[in-house]
């Protein structure tokens, strides 16, 4: 290992982010990136410690650690498993998502097994403990608890458990960068295929679309088995994740609770184990038996049929998934306020159009001479295709335009659709569907726009990322989250209060913005062991006690926070349009979510060709801003010491615009929320924890690089009645010149 | 696997796994679910009967625990059931409930 280290670090030496964070991008080389980035793992591994600590496998591969230098078998150094991580990782960075995923799940089921060894081995310890001073007076438990304790603390259990920890960072890292090779890859094919179209005929026929997607299937069946199984294996970790992570929060609890009683858990649990006969361990299986029949009652169940026409739909074109949201009672009334839209437009669309845009979509002439497909995303309230918002594109230079008004603005035109009959399959396919389940409110095929209307977007259509700054990291102060319902209304106003101005006095509030709230990250840092003295990893995924005793996950609280601040902030800035992206489920996935009061899903990565279509139609600033609840469950140091802690990237293109917000959106947080709250602080995090916080940040970055969030409402409203009226008279384009959208003169009234 | 039989292999589709992954899965869950079990009876009782539970766990009758939560907390199998139907769900990915299975 030091060999490949000093390897790396002699060649990566040149302007090094990770000596010094506050490098821009245009001082790096970016040929150097990956390496800097391994090269700052490898680091923060100290892997000088690691020589004392074994690991060993047993016949079925599991992984165990132990003291000493010879085992039985053949032991492997932590250090050698490191290593080996290391090369891996940093070959497979090259360029190979696929095989990523494959060190990913690796890691992940290691870090599992490597957990569960921990705590046996307490429990073992614990025993020896119990053996050697027998608990028959008060003195004897404190001995016991004494020689415990000195044997967790002495070095090996909190090195390893360290150890742990980082790789879950490099999990971290791993999994963003996967995302991030996987998107790019599917760019560049998307690209290349569309290209190909736009070059060969810019209005193409409806057989040359069907050979389009069924090109794209074929080439999705070719991975074959070997996709199959990687996508098998990633669903196992990910389960193994989330049980991980929801045994960290119940333990951290029920420790607390039992050392408060006297009692220790291992010795509870093996009160319990010893007898499996015994009568609480029987009421565990029933309950075990009960809960997951009850769960699986509420699986809707998959017709065969249905799932064949599902799979035709995700593998042929794409699939919308829409929901009710989860209830935020005292937040949100139940009906969503609708803010009707205004005639505000951008500055620059002002000027280009004195008459501002009529309010509502009424009347509107739609070409017949250039049928389109536009991204349209569904209303789970209302139903199925017929009812979806009419769609229309800009059309190509030459191409005649013939205005027809339309009846009733909200039908549908389904009129010009190449493929009239494949969409009467797959209308049918997604009625089918959305009958199978009750609980979803409407399934439908989100259309890809056709190739004429990405002309006007050309090169830029996929690779502009250039207008949006980077994620600023806000933490609230978690203990809201333990508070009732009302008193965190009282904080998601004083927030969004302050996000607001923060925003307001580094962009102008008239301008056209988009903000994406994302709601969070999924920590995997496991929570410290309760012998543990110093700073406490505070970070999402641990758990919330409610003043009511109810606990929860604090990834429900990101979201209801995000949702309220989405809100909020729409009433504040109607002209803004405000996302929150709907999940925070690390990343393994894209989600995409839409905000008018709902909760929009989707999933299908194919989605992003209609998407960045759309996001890049409108134009004006984008900034996503990561905000979420950090803490430790019942950890009342980090209670004391959080308010809100704002971390700006590390590093990027937009860090020092980034910096400014950081910077407003300190005094301005802090004066909102101290109004309910005096002496609330708000503090900026700037690289004081360059390693740490530079990796988490970059894979952030990455891997929402890919994330685009648009309003419904923009979509429908902004949106749309540019896209849709771009062929019409008083319609606009989108020109990718001057980077603005801009009323066509031939269609003025 | 201590506790899981084969028909909740197939509840929790785990038989799409491979043999060692699903007892990965398993004996996760198993220490996952005791876990919740205990937290989720002492969150019910008061110090007191907490201790007295603990004690008599870790005592030799083998009802004497069950029984006395039975005692302390209503309902208490179907409040069980319903955490750990919770816990499912979280676990195995109903995170948008009705519709985490479309499509899969």
């Amino acid at each position: 290992m030091a060999e490949v280290t000093s390897g790396i670090m002699r060649e990566t030496r040149p302007p090094d982010r990770v000596s010094n964070p506050h490098l821009k991008d245009s001082e790096i080389d970016p040929a150097l990136a990956d390496q800097q980035t391994y090269s700052s793992l490898l680091r923060s591994l100290d892997l000088a410690r690691d020589d004392q600590f074994l690991f060993h496998k047993d016949k079925d591969g599991n992984i165990f650690v132990s003291r000493g230098r010879r085992e039985k078998g053949k032991p492997v150094l932590a250090k050698d498993v490191l290593q080996e991580r290391f090369n891996e990782a940093y070959e497979l960075s090259l360029g190979k998502p696929e095989l990523i995923d494959q060190n990913l799940v690796k890691i992940r089921g290691e870090v599992a097994l490597e957990r569960k060894a921990i705590e046996d081995a307490k429990r073992e310890l614990r025993k020896k403990a119990r053996e050697k001073y027998a608990p028959h007076s008060r003195r004897d438990k404190d001995q016991v608890e004494e020689w415990y304790q000195t044997a967790l603390t002495g070095g090996q259990f909190q090195a390893f458990e360290d150890q742990v920890r980082k790789k879950q960072l490099i999990i971290n890292v791993l999994a963003g960068k996967s995302q991030a090779l996987k998107g790019k890859q599917e760019r560049d094919k998307a690209v290349a295929e569309y290209k190909k179209y736009l070059k060969t005929d810019q209005n193409p026929s409806a057989s040359q679309l069907s050979n389009f997607i069924r090109d794209q299937r074929v080439r999705r069946e070719a991975l074959g088995p070997q996709a199959a199984d990687l996508e098998r294996q990633r669903k196992a970790g990910e389960i193994l994740g989330r049980i991980a992570e929801r045994r960290r929060t119940v333990s951290g609890e029920l420790e607390l609770r039992l050392r408060g009683l006297g009692f220790e858990l291992g010795r509870v649990l093996d009160a319990i184990r010893r007898r499996p006969g015994q009568a609480l361990a029987a009421a565990i299986v029933t309950a075990v038996t009960l809960g997951t029949l009850a769960y699986a009652a509420t699986r809707p169940i998959l017709p065969s049929e249905v799932a064949k026409l599902i799979h035709q739909l995700r593998t042929q074109g794409i699939v919308m998934r829409s929901a009710t949201p989860e209830p935020l009672p005292t937040l949100i009334p139940a009906k969503p306020t609708e803010v009707p839209p205004k005639p505000t437009e951008p500055a620059k669309i002002a000027e280009a159009k004195p008459t501002a845009i009529p309010p509502t979509v009424t009347r509107v002439p739609i070409s017949t001479a250039v049928p389109t497909r536009t991204a349209v995303p569904a209303s789970p309230t209302v139903a199925p295709t017929e009812q979806l918002s009419p769609t229309a594109t800009r059309p190509p230079a030459t191409a005649t335009r013939e205005p027809q008004p339309t009846a009733v603005p909200t039908k549908t035109e389904t009129t010009g659709v190449a493929l009239a009959e494949a969409d009467k399959k797959t209308k049918e396919a997604v009625m089918a569907a959305t009958e199978a389940y009750p609980g979803i409110e409407g399934v439908r095929k989100l259309k890809i726009p056709k190739p004429e209307a990405l002309v006007a977007q050309s090169e830029n259509l996929f690779f502009d990322d250039n207008h949006a700054v980077n994620i600023v990291e806000f933490d609230f102060n978690w203990t809201n989250g333990t508070k009732d319902a009302a008193t965190r209304a009282k904080y998601y106003d004083a927030y969004a209060q302050g996000v607001y101005e923060g925003l307001k006095a580094v962009y102008d509030v008239n301008s056209h913005m988009t903000v994406i709230l994302e709601p969070g990250h999924q920590s995997n840092a496991p929570i410290p062991p309760s012998s543990w003295k110093g700073p406490r990893i505070a970070d999402t995924g641990s758990g919330v006690t409610l003043a009511n005793g109810t606990s929860v996950s604090e990834r429900k609280y990101n979201m209801e926070t995000a949702k309220a601040l989405a809100k909020k902030l729409h009433e504040l800035a109607p002209n803004w349009t405000v996302a929150v992206t709907v999940d925070d489920s690390g990343f393994d996935v894209v989600p995409l979510g839409f905000y008018d009061g709902k909760m929009y899903y989707i999933d299908n990565p194919d989605v992003f060709v209609p998407l960045r279509f759309a996001e890049n139609q409108v134009p004006g600033k984008k900034v996503r801003l990561a905000l979420h609840y950090n803490g430790a469950a019942n950890d009342d140091e980090a209670v004391n010491r959080r308010g809100g802690d704002i971390i700006p990237p590390a590093t990027g293109n937009y860090r020092d615009e980034s910096m400014r917000l950081a910077k407003s959106l300190i005094t301005q947080l802090q004066a909102a929320v101290r109004k309910i709250e005096p002496g609330y602080e708000v503090r900026l995090y700037d690289g004081d924890e360059p390693d740490n916080q530079y990796l988490i940040t970059e894979s952030h970055t990455d891997q929402r690089a890919d994330v685009v969030a648009l309003k419904f409402d923009s979509l429908r409203n902004k949106l749309n009645r540019r896209i849709v009226l771009a062929n019409q008279p008083g319609g606009y384009f989108y020109d990718k010149k001057h980077n603005q959208p801009v009323q066509s003169a031939s269609s003025r009234p | 696997m201590r506790y899981v039989n084969q028909d909740i292999i197939k509840q929790l589709n785990l038989d799409q796994f491979s043999e060692e992954e699903r007892k990965k899965i398993i004996d996760e869950l198993e220490d996952l679910l005791e876990k919740e079990a205990l937290d989720f009876i002492l969150s019910k009782l008061s110090d007191e009967d907490s201790k007295k539970f603990l004690e008599l766990l870790e005592g030799t009758v083998d009802k004497a625990a069950l029984d006395f939560v039975k005692q302390k907390v209503p309902n208490f199998e179907e409040e069980l059931k319903k955490r750990f139907t919770e816990v499912i769900k979280d676990v195995f990915g109903e995170r948008t409930p009705g519709l985490s299975d479309l499509g899969k």
